[in-house]
């Protein structure tokens, strides 16, 4: 025997002799999981929130004092003449195509190559796999602060002091953390499937690129998602690269903004969390319409099924 | 003769594979030699010197690695309240991460609203976070004392008492576990369900679904990220920098602000340099015993062995 | 210029870095004899006015931000104006790790100033510009106070024109309408730090809750912690000895004056109660630059502060009624009138590509009285010229006529800062005090703990 849920369709079975509950228990039972489900949700969904919704409220006060017991949540007036007052006080716009051309290269690029590497490492056996694949996430573990002063003096000899190359190229080549994350994904993909490839002929590009990458668009979205983020608020390297103010990208911006002028007026409060959510909607825009990408990519299983 | 062809098959097939494992890694491994490895070796030659990168490093052998370990006693101020940190804040922040993500895979309404709430944490510009933090765990009008001080009673020390200053930076840790949450999405959406269906006839209660079906399934991904946040947070520099510096009297002095301090304040750049090799070794060790011992508990649906 | 060691040096790590492939090479070949190079005044021919022959930019580095780098920009407008084909650009943010990671990359930027001077000049970083300042037409030597070239002089080499900003570096301010709410006499200030405790018993108060809702003073927001520990140096004036020795190359820590000054500091704290204060300072911050900082909020009654705050407040808190007075003292100092002269400069870096005009560019900045008022109107900052303080409009902002009579009136004028390990005496200075004030340790122990540390500090200078 076994009845159908309406709620989620798929079909329970209910092993013979037990006894059924009626439709009505189990229509109560399942709906009080799901109040269960979205009380849980709401409430921590709440907490999560709240400092980027106080951000946002602060962001439109016109008040220095948003010091203020009990906190006020909703601002009046609601001064939207911060935003514009702000992003115009420093070259933002500037800034914003600063950051996107490095953004946008280094995440095709950063793709790319920690996807052939991540494959690299899960899904061809080779002697030394294993030992490089440890140099490459070893990589990680050494503080930037000590690979920053050589790093420097490598970009000086090749002249890329004062230009963004020190911000692209490198993440062309991979990136250890990526390449890691990929690989974890790439071993999760039967291997059967592969074989069965490499039966018909396939060549290992061929598999990389027609079995594995379909597969993976979640990770890679992932990825994709990841460098961009990376490259927006990336503030250390820009800082010891770019001696140029018409170069600097957003989050060198967001740090000249903290002593400027909009830092000594009584508005500093909101100019400076007006800046801080303005600098995060377009990533954010970006999440929330891709999201569906890597958290319902495709299921690996239906081919078994 | 039959065997010598076999051994000369075999033999040609695991060259090919190693010349394939290479083609594939070569974008990672030329980055590797043109940007990583010499500043690797030059801060490791380093750690062997006194050098302020003004000028010329001046041999000492391992008087600095001597120091560290036997006459720093800030050294082992650093690496207690470091480890506090990894052992305390790196796995209550996964369960958080992972728990989010559990309860975001279920079909509701509104997914993609919540999903982008749990992730903004950790796209907002650190500068930003410590701003906002800063006000939460305001001891006037933050977002619990304000409440506290308005029926009376004191308000928590967050920030400014030793003991719960630790505590305080774990909460925001696990607040932006965002990265984490959203990779753990994309392994949960690879979960099988004609396993959950198979659970499901078994008998199995939502709650055995989870520790038998959903947790063991995701531990590819379990395991990339206590290894990312292990590495992340031995080296943690940029909030604790911006929100207490280190203290209160010391008591979140990390060893990435300490190596800071060391290569960039007191122009000790070898000693820095000897710290942040001591750090590899940790967390070299502490990798390679979590990778030994994953074999135990990872299981991959599709590794080539 | 540079010694065959530093060319040595060059080589080998230019070498190093273009054979990426030879990676042993990093790894075997060390570096060649290691010793110091010593500073060698420079053979360069002092500047000229003749103009460049062709266009050139001096990069100005800075570690201000924001309006001050507005007002430099200005200040290198104007300059251009007066010599064509020199045009200049200043970046703001100039960390220690920026101007460290130029140094070693050759990138060095022609000048730069708010940056760790000493222990660059000391180190070598930075051209002597003895000869120039001697030789020149438009410095004035006598016109500088004598205290405000120590920060600039090491080993008998002056590496930098006092300017940009410089001022007298100390006073107590407070808040008159606290004070007079309070029930004491703003006309009376206090003088020594005993008499700074009783007001700050009566300043302070506590919110229902038990927090510290306004605070008299926090001796430690001093410099508003700008070297991440406000102001040790002063403590040292304060009670009236050198804590170091130039010529020896010795630090005097280890006093019972050190004793005395964290004992001091933590009766402040004890009275608050060390945690409600840490509290508070996590809910205001330091300086008087942001509205949002104790003193500007009127929520902290008295601060330590020096001669840019009349400018900054009159931003900050211009709705505020502020008074100033000498800087407190150690009680068998009653009385006495310390100043501390210090500030900035705009130091030359050796490995620049146009000494002379960043010369120029410098002697224009600290020099010339256009340069001085538009980074007076614009941010509050002094030059450190007697002559321009004597024509200054003392009324400009509210309080800043203490200032200008200091110069005159103090009996006591103190150097600021002369040593080079700035960053670690700030840095123990925290862990001194911290420690005392959360009990880790007694102020006599702390004090030679201190001494240690700078002792090892200046060793391991070299």
């Amino acid at each position: 025997m076994s009845h159908e849920d309406s709620a989620t369709g798929q079909f329970t079975p209910v092993a013979a002799g037990k006894r059924l509950p009626s439709r009505l228990q189990v229509r109560l039972s399942h709906w009080g999981e799901r109040a269960g489900l979205y009380l849980v949700i709401v409430v921590l969904a709440f907490f999560f929130a709240l400092p980027f919704v106080w951000m946002a409220s602060s962001s439109l006060k016109d008040d220095p004092q948003t010091y203020h017991v009990p906190p006020i949540w909703i601002p009046n007036p609601l001064r939207w003449a911060n935003y514009p007052e702000v992003l115009t006080s420093l070259p933002f716009g500037h800034y914003f195509l600063n950051t996107m051309t490095v953004a946008l290269p280094t995440m095709a690029g950063v793709l790319v190559s920690s996807a052939l590497a991540a494959y690299g490492f899960s899904r061809i056996r080779w002697r030394g796999r294993d030992a490089l694949f440890f140099i490459c996430l070893a990589t990680m573990m050494l503080p930037f602060q000590v690979r920053m002063i050589p790093l420097f003096i490598t970009f000086r000899q090749l002249g890329w002091i004062n230009t963004f190359l020190p911000l692209i190229v490198p993440p062309l080549f991979g990136d250890a953390y990526f390449i890691f994350m990929l690989r974890q994904f790439f071993m999760t993909i039967p291997s059967e499937l592969s074989d069965a490839a490499k039966v018909d002929g396939c060549s290992e590009l061929g598999i990389f690129t027609g079995i594995i990458l379909p597969l993976s668009k979640p990770a890679l979205a992932v990825v994709a998602l990841f460098q961009f983020m990376w490259a927006w608020n990336d503030y250390l390297e820009p800082l010891i690269y770019l001696n140029d103010e018409t170069m600097f990208t957003i989050a060198l911006g967001l740090q000249l903004l903290r002593a400027s002028t909009q830092a000594v007026s009584r508005l500093v409060w909101p100019y400076l969390m007006a800046a801080s959510t303005a600098t995060l909607l377009p990533i954010l825009i970006i999440f929330f319409f891709t999201q569906r990408t890597f958290v319902e990519g495709i299921s690996v299983t239906g081919i078994k099924g | 003769m039959r065997a010598e062809r076999t051994g000369r098959r075999v033999g040609r097939q695991e060259w090919l594979n190693i010349v394939k494992g290479a083609l594939f890694i070569g974008p990672w491994f030329v980055g590797f030699l043109l940007f990583t490895v010499y500043p690797i070796l030059a801060s490791a030659y380093y750690s062997f010197t006194r050098y302020d990168i003004i000028r010329q490093p001046i041999f000492v052998g391992l008087a600095n690695y001597g120091e560290i370990l036997f006459a720093d006693d800030m050294f082992r101020v650093v690496l207690a309240n470091t480890l506090y940190m990894v052992v305390i804040g790196v796995p209550v922040s996964l369960a958080v991460a992972f728990c989010i993500a559990t309860l975001l895979n279920a079909k509701m309404r509104f997914r993609s609203v919540f999903r982008t709430i749990f992730f903004i944490p950790s796209i907002v510009p650190v500068v930003a976070t410590a701003m906002v933090w800063l006000w939460i765990y305001n001891p006037r009008y933050g977002l619990i004392n304000s409440f506290l001080a308005s029926v009376g009673l004191q308000a928590i020390p967050w920030l400014s008492s030793p003991i719960l200053a630790k505590p305080s930076l774990i909460i925001i840790q696990a607040w932006a576990q965002g990265s984490a949450i959203v990779i753990f999405l994309a392994a949960l959406q690879d979960v099988p369900s004609s396993l959950y269906d198979a659970a499901t006839v078994d008998g199995a209660n939502r709650w055995q679904q989870f520790w038998h079906v959903t947790a063991p399934m995701c531990t590819p991904a379990i395991l990339f990220n206590l290894l990312i946040g292990l590495i992340a947070t031995f080296q943690s520099f940029t909030l604790p920098w911006l929100l207490t510096s280190g203290g209160p009297n010391m008591a979140t002095e990390f060893y990435g602000l300490y190596l800071y301090r060391n290569a960039f304040l007191f122009f000790r750049m070898g000693y820095a340099s000897a710290l942040a090799w001591l750090l590899f070794v940790i967390i070299v060790v502490v990798t390679v015993i979590i990778f030994r011992t994953s074999a135990r508990w990872v299981y991959y649906g599709g590794e080539t062995r | 210029m540079n010694t065959n060691k530093e060319l040595s040096r060059r080589d080998f790590l230019r070498g190093a870095a273009v054979a990426a492939a030879g990676v042993t090479l990093a790894a075997c070949a060390p570096a060649a004899a290691p010793t110091q190079v010593a500073p060698k005044a420079p053979t360069v021919a002092p500047p000229t006015a003749a103009p460049p022959a062709e266009a050139i930019t001096i990069q100005y580095w800075v570690q201000w931000g924001g309006t001050t780098v507005d007002g430099l920009k200005k200040c290198g407008e104007k300059f251009t104006a007066k010599s064509p084909g020199i045009t200049t650009n200043i970046v703001g943010d100039a960390d220690n790790s920026k101007i460290l990671a130029a140094v070693a990359g050759g990138t060095t930027p022609e000048m730069g100033s708010n940056l760790d001077y000493l222990a660059l000049i000391a180190r070598g970083v930075c051209t002597p510009q003895t000869e120039w300042i001697n030789a020149s037409r438009v410095v004035k030597k006598d016109d500088f106070p004598k205290e405000s070239w120590a920060l600039f002089t090491w080993k008998g080499q002056v590496y930098g024109i006092p300017g940009v900003e410089s001022a007298p570096r100390e006073s107590l301010g407070y808040n008159v309408d606290l004070v007079e709410k309070a029930g004491l006499d703003p006309k009376n200030p206090p003088q020594t730090w005993d008499e700074v405790f009783e007001w700050h018993k009566k300043l302070t108060q506590f919110d229902s809750a038990g927090n510290a809702a306004v605070i008299g003073i926090d001796p430690v927001d001093d410099m508003g912690g700008s070297i991440g520990a406000g102001d040790p140096w002063m403590w040292a004036a304060s009670w009236g000895f050198d804590y170091f020795d130039e010529t020896a190359m010795k630090f005097n820590l280890d006093r019972p004056e050190t004793a005395e000054i964290l004992s001091t500091i933590k009766k402040f704290y004890d009275f608050v109660g060390v945690e409600k204060m840490a509290a508070f300072r996590k809910g205001y911050g330091t300086w008087t630059f942001s509205p949002t900082a104790g003193f500007p909020a009127g929520v902290q009654a008295m601060v330590v502060t020096g001669g840019w705050s009349p400018g900054w407040l009159a931003q900050s808190a211009p709705d505020k009624h502020f008074a100033y007075t000498w800087m407190p003292v150690s009680t068998p100092r009653k009385g006495k009138k310390v100043q501390i002269w210090g500030g900035h400069a705009p130091i030359i870096f050796k490995d620049s590509k146009h000494t002379q005009e960043a010369y120029r560019f410098a002697e224009y900045l600290t020099c010339d009285d256009e340069a001085a008022n538009i980074m007076w109107e614009g941010v509050g900052f002094q030059p450190a010229r007697l002559s321009w303080w004597k024509k200054v409009d003392a009324g400009r902002y509210q309080g800043f006529d203490f200032f200008v009579k200091s110069i005159t009136d103090a009996d006591e004028k103190w150097p600021d800062e002369p040593d080079p390990v700035v960053s670690s005496m700030g840095n123990e200075w925290v862990k001194a005090r911290d420690g005392v004030n959360f009990g880790n340790f007694t102020p006599e122990e702390a004090a030679t703990r201190w001494q240690e540390a700078m002792t090892k500090a200046l060793q391991d200078m070299g």
